[in-house]
């Protein structure tokens, strides 16, 4: 049995089939790469497994437990965390106490809770700005600041969407560096959407390429960046650092 | 920018509930008749705050008026008219200016022949010009403001002494009592409420009592919306060395000076309120205690020395469980002065009735100088305050002698 | 969603720069802040000593007005964290303040109790209804315009009003506390009642305080108020929070209204008084900051006592007003605020 199952996942906005019919497994330990042409429904498949929208058919399920239409906050509670695009900081106060909120709400002890973060902040690099005022954090920071909340929450499975959008070449290896280094040594399980073709290629254990709200197809990276299909769906799309 | 929106908004929370306003006024809704057929209802408006925080006085008042009614009917009604009874139409002003107006065009939209209230002078200012425009004669039983009838408004009368009559007879009490007990009042320091009703008592006083060879200082005022504390005020009273203290404004300010006055003890020979909302309450010395004790009030009031008010009192007191206050008794001589105009007039005519209301000339319940007797502004011209005092925690009339219940007692030192 | 949280943080530092204090989740004090405040004070007391020329009369003022503004710090602590965390005005707050009095009212007549006694039947009582309110009443208006919400709680505040009104008549009433004399404080008078208010509502204020840093609901709550959806991605149960936050809030007006209740005149409307302050001082202290409507609280009935001897003729009410707009023209996210 799979870590994290998705069955025939659906949802439609007026009238419109976002997502239809979508199905697929993540293992533990390992890492998905979600990726496909703009619009494909990336961005709502996501947030129907996070708990962000209801899907209106199909089935979402945590370790055995059936966590569809759960409401965001008891989904991070089941064990599933996911970071935001637009990230949400806790603006005034510090990167440490942002984290130790997290671990707080849950269930650490306030006097482990700070503990805990420290050492949380240090793992994703951010130990020389933890007790800056998050609002002062550059993109980068925030970033790996959504990852250290995320992480305090001690989820099972990490859902990241996009993280490595907005950084710069230079920026982006220490991220990837990071997210392998949670896979191998946490062993947290990812699955993250993302443009970027050269992280898909260098993280992923398996990947699944949707295209207008279908499963085009999925497998690991060298089969799939080699199907004519997935490539027929990447033309007419503006290219996308699809080589770094 | 949302945040000057609310902090605007927020500041004109009293206007945003006035918006919000509009009552379905708990009166009978009259057939809306115009013509008066022999043996139907003569139809008279009670309209007063019925809600609000002047709910306790407008409540009395209506309920008072409703007792004049039930007298009247049951002593045969207008025989003039064959016996015709009277019916009250109750309204709710709200205490709001605006629904006072409508309220009283409603009133008279269903019929009313005269309308008695208000108790706000801002409320009875719109209603005068309503009565006016109307043909329909309006009797003030409260509102202390001399604008209302300095209009010409030929439809108006107000049974209630004017601000200035109330001002100026203060400080001639004030006077006169002083002297007779040996000690001449000279220095006299003045807190008011800051608004209309209290600019208005403090000046006329202050001219007065200069006139009188007494000087003022120091004059302190207050928003009696929001005032919580008096110990500040109080202590700039003691370090002034005055000797008088006059106090005008309402019953919930009154009660905080008298609070004031005992925690700080001033020093002055007495507290001397002019038209205060307090002083001459019967739960005032109750609720302050000792605190009250001594204080003095030049007002108008209830005569307690007439047995008709006497009876009126009892009758009150066991149907409604309260004691009446003085509001409600200028309410109940209200539709008396409209009954006894309905009597002379022999018609249910509003000119007429207006016409007669001119020439009344009726006793009052009301600790008066003369009777009932409209000027030709529409002033009582027998209407005058007299002084009350705390004496052993109730409230006592002391002067005229006319109405004295017992002899003032000054200098009254404030409790200790 | 507003970026405030409830508590007094440090100022912005620049990119890249840090602190290398311990890791310690206290709020830290802005004392340039508190030092201008301070400062500012001092100036105005000496100014009205010139003016009244009298040092009781000033000492009076003084004591007073702290005294007096502890109590609408309090008031006010209640309508900010309603603010903060729901982004709701909360209108009815005054009414809540009432209906507290008239608990008071009926446990001191029908009991004989000391008034104080009543904290502990009103406190519980307006939290329960207060988070009755949230989860019945406004729950639905969540999400929905602003509009929405303020004439909600604008009509729950008629509501409430018309309720007392009906239940406990017009006539006013009053409670008083056994024993009540002045004491004797640096050359100026206080009565006992008027201290004890002030003494009970900086506990209150301080017990508020330690929730919000210190514990688990606390840190919860601030986490609503920073951001809402990060709070729930961290798995906050953010309708459990708003209902908590709204009964805390609601329990700080009814703490409020037994501690004044022997010090004022006890009508159905009484409440209002208190509303049109607390909004005063909740937008001057900075609308969601806890110490800020302390502060505030303090600041304004200092400046109502003070003003009294500045401007004998005017209303106290003129002085606040200038401050108020003073404070606003200069920051006008409130002096705790921050710029949006």
């Amino acid at each position: 049995m799979s870590l994290l199952e998705v069955r025939n996942v659906s949802r439609s906005f007026q009238g419109l089939k976002a997502v239809d019919d979508v199905s697929f497994d993540v293992k533990e330990g390992s890492i998905l790469g979600i990726i496909g042409p703009n619009g494909a429904g990336k961005t709502t498949l996501f947030n129907l497994v996070a708990g962000a929208i209801t899907p209106q058919a199909g089935t979402v399920t945590l370790d055995g437990r059936d966590i569809t239409g759960f409401a965001p906050h008891k989904v991070a509670q089941a064990g599933m965390v996911r970071t935001f695009q637009l990230m949400k900081p806790f603006g005034s106060v510090s990167v440490l106490e942002n984290v130790a909120v997290a671990a707080m709400a849950a269930g650490t002890s306030r006097h482990d809770a700070s503990k805990a973060a420290a050492q949380i902040v240090e793992r994703v690099g951010l130990g020389r700005w933890r007790d800056l005022q998050s609002s002062g954090l550059p993109t980068a920071g925030l970033k790996r600041l959504e990852l250290a909340r995320a992480l305090a929450v001690r989820p099972r499975v990490l859902l990241l969407d996009e993280v490595l959008a907005g950084l710069t070449p230079t920026e982006r290896a220490p991220v990837m560096e990071l997210l392998e280094a949670l896979r191998a040594e946490d062993g947290v399980t990812l699955v993250f959407v993302e443009h970027i073709m050269a992280a898909v290629m260098r993280l992923s254990d398996s990947v699944l390429v949707l295209d207008q709200g279908r499963v085009l197809m999925s497998g690991s990276p060298q089969e799939v960046t080699s199907d004519p299909r997935v490539i027929e769906a990447y033309l007419g799309q503006e290219p996308t650092d699809v080589a770094t | 920018m949302r945040k000057t929106w609310i902090a605007g908004l927020a500041l004109a929370l009293p206007l945003a509930l006035a918006a919000c306003g509009g009552s379905t006024p708990p009166g009978t809704a009259g057939a809306g008749g115009a013509t008066k057929a022999a043996g139907e209802a003569i139809k008279i408006g009670s309209l007063h705050p019925l809600s609000g925080s002047s709910a306790a006085d407008g409540q009395q008042m209506d309920n008072a008026a409703k007792l004049a009614v039930e007298a009247i009917n049951a002593a045969g009604g207008i025989k003039s008219m064959g016996g015709a009874k009277l019916e009250l139409l109750s309204a709710d002003s709200q205490g709001k200016p605006e629904v006072g107006q409508s309220e009283a065009q409603r009133l008279i939209q269903e019929g009313a022949v005269s309308i008695v209230g208000t108790y706000q002078s801002a409320v009875s200012q719109n209603v005068a010009a309503v009565a006016e425009r109307n043909k329909v004669p309006f009797v003030i039983d409260v509102s202390s403001a001399d604008a209302i009838l300095a209009q010409g408004y030929k439809y108006s009368f107000r049974l209630q002494p004017s601000g200035t009559v109330l001002a100026e007879d203060g400080a001639q009490n004030l006077f006169d009592v002083s002297k007779a007990a040996g000690k001449p009042a000279k220095k006299i320091a003045i807190l008011h409420e800051q608004g209309p009703f209290g600019t208005a008592i403090k000046d006329t006083f202050s001219k007065k009592a200069q006139s009188l060879g007494m000087t003022i200082g120091p004059v302190a005022s207050y928003d009696a919306a929001s005032v919580s504390d008096f110990t500040t005020q109080m202590a700039a009273v003691k370090a002034s060395g005055s000797d008088v203290l006059m106090v005008a404004g309402y019953y919930r300010d009154g009660v905080l000076v008298a609070n004031a006055v005992k925690t700080v003890k001033p020093g002055v020979n007495a507290v001397w309120g002019v038209a205060n909302g307090a002083f001459d309450v019967p739960t005032f010395p109750g609720e302050v205690g000792a605190a009250g004790e001594g204080f003095f009030d030049s007002n108008y009031h209830l005569d307690g020395t007439n047995p008709d008010t006497q009876a009126l009192m009892k009758t009150y007191q066991a149907k409604y469980k309260d004691q009446i206050r003085t509001a409600a008794v200028l309410s109940y001589d209200a539709v008396r002065v409209i009954a006894d105009s309905l009597e002379r007039s022999g018609s249910a005519d509003p000119t007429k009735v207006r016409d007669a209301i001119a020439q009344t000339n009726l006793k009052s319940l009301i600790a008066s100088k003369g009777p009932i007797t409209f000027g030709p502004t529409g002033e009582n011209e027998g209407a005058a305050p007299i002084l009350m005092q705390v004496q052993s925690g109730k409230v006592v009339q002391t002067f005229p002698k006319e109405f004295a219940q017992t002899a003032p007692r000054y200098p009254a030192t404030p409790a200790s | 969603m507003t970026e405030q949280i409830p508590s007094a943080t440090a100022p912005t530092v620049a990119e890249g720069e840090g602190h290398t204090s311990s890791p310690r989740l206290w709020a830290r004090v802005p004392w340039t802040r508190v030092a201008i405040g301070v400062g500012f004070f001092v100036v105005a007391i000496a100014l009205a000593y010139l003016r009244a020329g009298n040092g009781d009369v000033v000492r009076q003022a003084v004591l007073t007005g702290i005294l007096i503004g502890g109590v609408y710090g309090l008031v006010a602590m209640g309508l900010t964290l309603i603010f903060g965390v729901l982004d709701i005005v909360n209108f009815a707050h005054g009414a809540f303040l009432a209906v507290a009095l008239y608990i008071t009212v009926t446990m001191v007549s029908r009991l004989g109790v000391n008034p104080l006694v009543a904290l502990f039947v009103a406190v519980p009582v307006m939290f329960l209804l207060g988070a009755g309110v949230q989860r019945f009443v406004l729950a639905g208006a969540m999400g929905k315009p602003l509009e929405n919400q303020l004439l909600i709680t604008l009509g729950l505040a008629l509501l409430i009003d018309n309720v007392l009104l009906m239940s406990f008549g017009p006539n006013p009433q009053s409670v008083k506390l056994p024993g009540d004399t002045g004491v004797q404080i640096f050359g100026a008078v206080a009565t006992v009642s008027r201290l004890l208010a002030f003494g009970v509502a900086i506990v209150l204020a301080a017990l508020l305080y330690v929730l919000l840093q210190r514990t688990r609901l606390g840190t919860a709550i601030r986490a609503v108020a920073a951001n809402e959806a990060g709070a729930q991605l961290v798995g906050i149960d953010t309708r459990r929070i708003y209902m908590a936050t709204f009964a805390i809030g609601t329990a700080c007006a009814g703490a409020a209204g037994v501690l004044v209740a022997p010090l004022v005149t006890i009508e159905p409307t009484t409440g209002e008084l208190f509303n049109i302050i607390a909004f005063v001082v909740v937008v001057l202290g900075g609308m969601g900051n806890v110490i800020g409507a302390l502060v505030g609280g303090l600041i304004i009935g200092l400046t109502e006592q003070l003003g009294a001897l500045y401007f004998p003729g005017q209303s106290p009410l003129l002085s606040v007003f200038v401050v108020f707009v003073l404070v606003l023209f200069l920051r006008p996210q409130g002096l705790f605020g921050k710029a949006s």
